[in-house]
């Protein structure tokens, strides 16, 4: 079915390609430092011209990708907790992402700074006291710096096993990142145990701080930029959206390192297909939370629950609305309907890229009809050079932690045990 | 037998199928004392309709505004186990989970039971059971079609679907079984399963096909229960009943469906694998799998319940507000309580190895779970009702529940059992060809991991082509 | 009681060795050949018929009418008698949806199988020439049917090459069912 016939000759090959660390194609690091200074320089414009439009784009941007960050290695702890290891050749790939968290931190500061902006409606009185502004941020920082530890601790536990096996074998100088994360190194049966057990007892801890902190986040950040809206859908559909981008940020990122690293032999096809499917259910999924929330509104008609649909969906926003259902469903959802399609990894690449979008989109959509002052569907060159920004702010911190690891986790026994089934069916 | 290591023993196979085989021909004393116990509860239950239909529904303690009361609990109740028997199978076999093969079966047949309970219980509900056809998309003398956009009536077309749906599942997993069982059989019996596995051989051909056909048929019914669950939710939401319209109420649904049907499954199968002799098949390492499955749907639905209130302190509503404090500190307390002791607390003892492995554990909180679910559903319908806009219409805090209904509740659970107690004599209760394929892919992962491994360590020998 | 020999049934001892089987005997190119398998190995069954099977073409037809069927059916009768409920309007696409969804699934899971019967030629109630109740449960066989006496030196040739550990001729009975001589 899959077309492959691995022999134990093969896997063993594919166990030393895996066992490196493979440094990023050259252009990567310059491009993402010009995405910076092209996102400085269309935000700085923005502030000039409407700093409601540059404030908005940068929240929106925010949100999308301080929730994909986290989701990357959120992902790692799913396939933990569920104990499944199709997952684990993407696994490092995408949890590498979760390096901008900490720089997320930092950019929350910087909101506080937008927040006349952004949200000058916030009413404490009328939500019990809930939005009071220097609460709301404190309350943020803490969910994201115990989001940003608690990746960074999953982090070091999964590399230090890895890092360490490479640097035994003497194919890693002990310096730099790697110095750092093998302190008090205790041998490899002792990590790779360590490891395995910091899996089991935290990966659940992960996955509820990750559900529970970024629920908050899309109530304080996002819902309330509509005062009157009120849905207990949005934190869920704010959840899978980020699940559904890191899928999509994955397979995006198999085809960058296609080139520099054998990331084509050890990502199998099978693995290929998973990663189409994936990213098909969770395109399913992110409708059917929507459409369940649209659903609900409609039917009731209620004023303060309907405006939030009217003004998103029939008024100059509308193109915006239906573009974003494009991207993250129905085009998706047809295109991985063809199996070529779905056996390709350019073409699960460019569906997970139009997914992608599809959901900061919406992001984008839930914040900017939502600014005061702000006129029907204003948006243009500044967004998109702000979300170009934000592409360079995400890359930086991942590039700068991929270029010291090994780009598999090789001393994960699920991993080994994938690579050695991964031939076999029935 | 084997060629190169990796095929498994014929006598495995034959193990399989005489294990999961012998269930059919035990007529034990727990089977007749089920079946007699479960057929007086039938009984009783349809004593209270025949009441019911005598002399109307004020023998039920049904009165405005609490018209949706017992009746519709049990629909959700019934509905929400149907749900997730379908949905655990299909879905595990979109995942390829390893440990459907050990429950799929019991779940489907359970769905199948649950649905046809639960479909009595809007004719029940309706006192004048012989109108339910005014549900269909038939004109009514005024030449009136049903309202297609209001929920009540998607909720038929969602439950005629699902019940359609799941039967063709079931069926067509039992295909492969049935033929085995046709096999054996003699006389009327090979006949009547000749009938249900509708010639099949184990052709190439027919394999080939029945894969297809089965993996559509899973994809097709995993949104299905999803969808069936949603519109039944949206029977709620969509109405303006503060404590019923929440956006969320669609996903709560499927996932309280989800963790009702798991905890009814670790229910029918523990006494089941004890006394069938399946333990080798329904491993401790199963329960194990499923018990944290359940604690993931605990959490899921505990998330949900406090979703709904914090939007609903959040809103500072005051109806809203009202209503759920009715729930919290009023007249539904202790059924609000109780719901969340068993709902919310109960499953989180599965986050310690020990009870996830620990039979009475696991089946206590099972029933404890099971209580907890119908208690949402009551506690969701009857408390939103009888709390809502017009102080007037408030219900009186002297609602009870009537005999009458509490004998329907333990006649819909008699009915239950009984179908589900002839399932197990007259039909295979594992799947016996997934298990043999699960095996062999055992078997061949295995042979390829050592394979490797003794590559690894250097005494490398030329090994036969594994996959 | 001995009537025509119709084909000759070779039994191999596992599902690797089927599937090896299979391969050579597609390889000689054995006319028809069919196995049987108490359990599904896809790989193997691809082997012998490449093609996949048009089953999700009968689903995907069936999706489509129930679409088509939900749409027409609630748009008509809604504008049959046009009444507005709760402030819709007639033509309400967003429940219409649903119904649609519903009636999607149904007649797709309906065609799915329609099409596993109609393709494996199901129901078909009288046994085949080969088929013995073993092979249900832990037995594996390929079946090459014979057009004459004279094919039948190649066949069982075919046969042994692929690895059959026992090959039994399949023979016409009495009473027109097909048996297999042991």
């Amino acid at each position: 079915m899959n077309g492959e016939r691995l022999r134990p000759e093969d896997v063993s090959r594919l166990e030393r390609h895996a066992a490196a660390v493979y440094a990023p194609p050259g252009w990567a690091m310059p491009a993402a430092v010009v995405c910076v200074l092209v996102g400085a320089a269309g935000f700085g414009a923005g502030l000039a011209i409407a700093p409601g439009r540059a404030w908005g784009a940068f929240l929106a941007n925010f949100l999308f990708w301080t929730a994909l960050s986290m989701a990357g290695v959120v992902l790692v702890a799913t396939f933990n907790v569920a104990g499944a290891w199709w997952g684990r050749s993407i696994q490092r790939i995408t949890s590498g992402l979760g390096a901008f968290t900490p720089v997320a931190f930092l950019l929350l500061g910087a909101l506080w700074l937008g927040r006349p902006y952004l949200f000058s409606r916030w009413n404490a009185e009328a939500t019990n006291g809930w939005l009071n502004a220097p609460v709301v941020f404190l309350r943020d920082a803490v969910i994201l710096a115990v989001a940003a530890a608690l990746i960074g601790w999953t982090l070091y536990r999964s590399l230090r096993p890895d890092l360490g096996a490479l640097a035994d074998e003497g194919r890693l100088e002990r310096r730099g990142l790697a110095a750092f994360l093998l302190r008090n190194w205790q041998g490899r049966q002792v990590e790779r145990a360590k490891t395995t057990l910091f899996h089991r007892k935290m990966s659940p801890v992960v996955l509820l701080w990750y559900t529970l902190g970024y629920s908050v986040l899309a109530i304080d950040l996002d819902m309330s930029i509509n005062p009157t809206f009120r849905s207990t859908m949005f934190p869920v559909i704010y959840w899978i959206g980020a699940f559904y981008s890191a899928f999509a940020a994955a397979s995006i990122l198999c085809i960058f390192w296609a080139k520099s690293a054998p990331v084509s032999e050890v990502i199998g096809q099978k693995q290929v297909r998973d990663l189409g499917n994936m990213l098909w259910g969770c395109s399913i999924f992110w409708a059917y939370v929507t459409w369940a929330q649209y659903f609900v509104i409609w039917m009731a008609n209620l004023p303060p629950e309907a405006a939030f649909l009217i003004e998103r969906w029939r008024t100059g926003w509308g193109g915006l609305a239906w573009t974003m259902l494009v991207c993250s469903f129905i085009a998706p959802f047809f295109l991985l309907f063809m199996r070529g399609l779905k056996n390709s990894r350019q073409g699960v690449a460019v569906v997970g890229g139009i997914g992608m979008l599809g959901v900061l989109l919406q992001r984008f959509l839930d914040v900017m009809p939502g600014i005061p002052n702000l006129g029907p569907s204003t948006y243009g060159l500044v967004e998109v050079a702000i979300t170009v920004g934000f592409v360079g702010i995400v890359a930086l911190p991942y590039l700068w932690l991929m270029r010291r690891v090994p780009l598999f986790p090789i001393e994960d026994p699920l991993f080994l045990r994938m690579l050695e089934t991964r031939g076999v069916e029935v | 037998m084997t060629t190169n290591g990796a095929a498994p023993q014929g006598d495995v196979y034959k193990q399989v199928t005489e294990d999961v085989l012998r269930p059919m021909a035990l007529r034990g004393p727990w089977w007749y004392g089920g079946l007699a116990l479960t057929a007086t509860m039938v009984l009783i239950g349809a004593y209270s309709e025949f009441l019911q239909l005598h002399y109307g529904m004020g023998k039920a303690g049904l009165m405005h505004p609490m018209m949706w009361a017992v009746y519709i609990t049990n629909f959700v109740w019934w509905i929400g186990i149907a749900h997730s028997g379908t949905l655990i199978s299909a879905f595990l076999y979109l995942f390829r989970a390893p440990f459907r093969a050990a429950f799929s079966r019991a779940a489907e047949a359970m769905t199948l039971i649950a649905i046809t309970t639960a479909g009595m219980f809007p004719l029940i509900h309706l006192g004048r059971a012989w109108r339910a056809y005014w549900l269909l998309p038939y004109p009514n003398e005024r030449l009136l079609w049903v309202n297609f956009r209001s929920p009540l009536v998607l909720d038929v077309f969602a439950v005629t679907t699902y019940f359609i749906v799941s039967t063709l599942f079931f069926w067509l997993g039992l295909v492969p079984d049935v033929a085995v069982v046709r096999d054996r059989a003699r006389g009327w019996a090979r006949t009547a399963y000749g009938l249900a596995a509708v010639g099949w051989e184990g052709r190439d051909k027919q394999w080939k096909h029945y894969l297809m056909a089965y993996a559509i048929l899973a994809g097709l019914a995993a949104p299905l229960v999803v969808s069936v669950h949603s519109v039944v939710s949206w029977d709620f939401a969509s109405a303006l009943v503060p404590g019923w319209h929440s956006t969320i109420s669609a996903p709560f649904f499927v996932a309280g469906a989800i963790l009702s049907g798991l905890a009814m499954v670790l229910t029918l199968l523990i006494p089941m694998r004890a006394t069938m002799g399946l333990k080798q098949y329904v491993t401790i390492d199963r329960m194990d799998q499923v018990a944290k499955l359940t604690l993931v749907m605990g959490l899921v639905v505990s998330y949900s319940y406090f979703s709904e209130y914090f939007v609903t302190w959040y809103s500072k509503d005051g109806v809203e507000i009202t209503n759920l404090m009715n729930k919290v500190n009023g007249t539904f307390a202790w059924e609000f309580w109780l719901m969340t002791v068993c709902n919310c607390i109960a499953p989180l003892a599965f986050f310690f190895r020990a009870a996830r492995r620990n039979i009475p554990t696991l089946f206590i909180v099972s029933i404890l779970i099971n209580i907890g679910m119908w208690m949402e559903r009551f506690v969701i319908v009857a408390g939103s009702l009888s709390h809502d806009y017009v102080p007037y219409s408030w219900a009186p805090s002297g609602y009870h529940i009537k005999p009458v209904e509490v004998g329907i509740c333990i006649g819909s659970v008699g009915w239950f059992g009984f179908l589900f107690l002839l399932f197990c004599r007259f039909l295979p209760v594992l799947p016996i060809a997934e298990l043999k394929r699960d095996i062999l892919l055992e078997e061949r992962e295995e042979h390829a991991v050592e394979a490797s491994a003794a590559l690894r360590e250097g005494h490398a020998q030329p090994q036969p082509e594994v996959g | 009681m001995i009537g025509d020999v119709v084909g000759l049934i070779g039994y191999f001892p596992g599902p690797d060795a089927l599937r090896n089987g299979i391969e050579t005997a597609v390889r000689s190119h054995a006319v028809d050949p069919v196995a049987y398998t108490p359990i599904p190995d896809a790989s193997a069954f691809d082997t012998l018929r490449p093609s996949s099977s048009p089953v999700r073409w009968v689903a995907l037809a069936g999706g489509l009418f129930g679409i088509a069927a939900a749409l027409s059916m609630t748009i008509w009768m809604s504008w049959d008698y046009p009444v507005i409920v709760g402030g819709k309007p007639i033509t309400s696409i967003p429940p219409f949806m649903v119904a649609a969804f519903e009636l999607m699934v149904l007649f797709g899971s309906i065609g799915s199988i329609a099409g596993f019967l109609w393709f494996s030629r199901l129901p078909d109630l009288t046994p085949s020439q080969a088929y013995r109740p073993e092979l249900a449960v832990d037995q594996y066989a390929i079946f090459l049917p014979l057009g004459s006496e004279s094919e039948r030196g190649r066949v069982e040739r075919i046969l042994q090459d692929a690895g059959a550990t026992e090959i039994a001729p399949v023979l016409r009975s009495e009473r027109g069912r097909l048996e297999v001589l042991d």
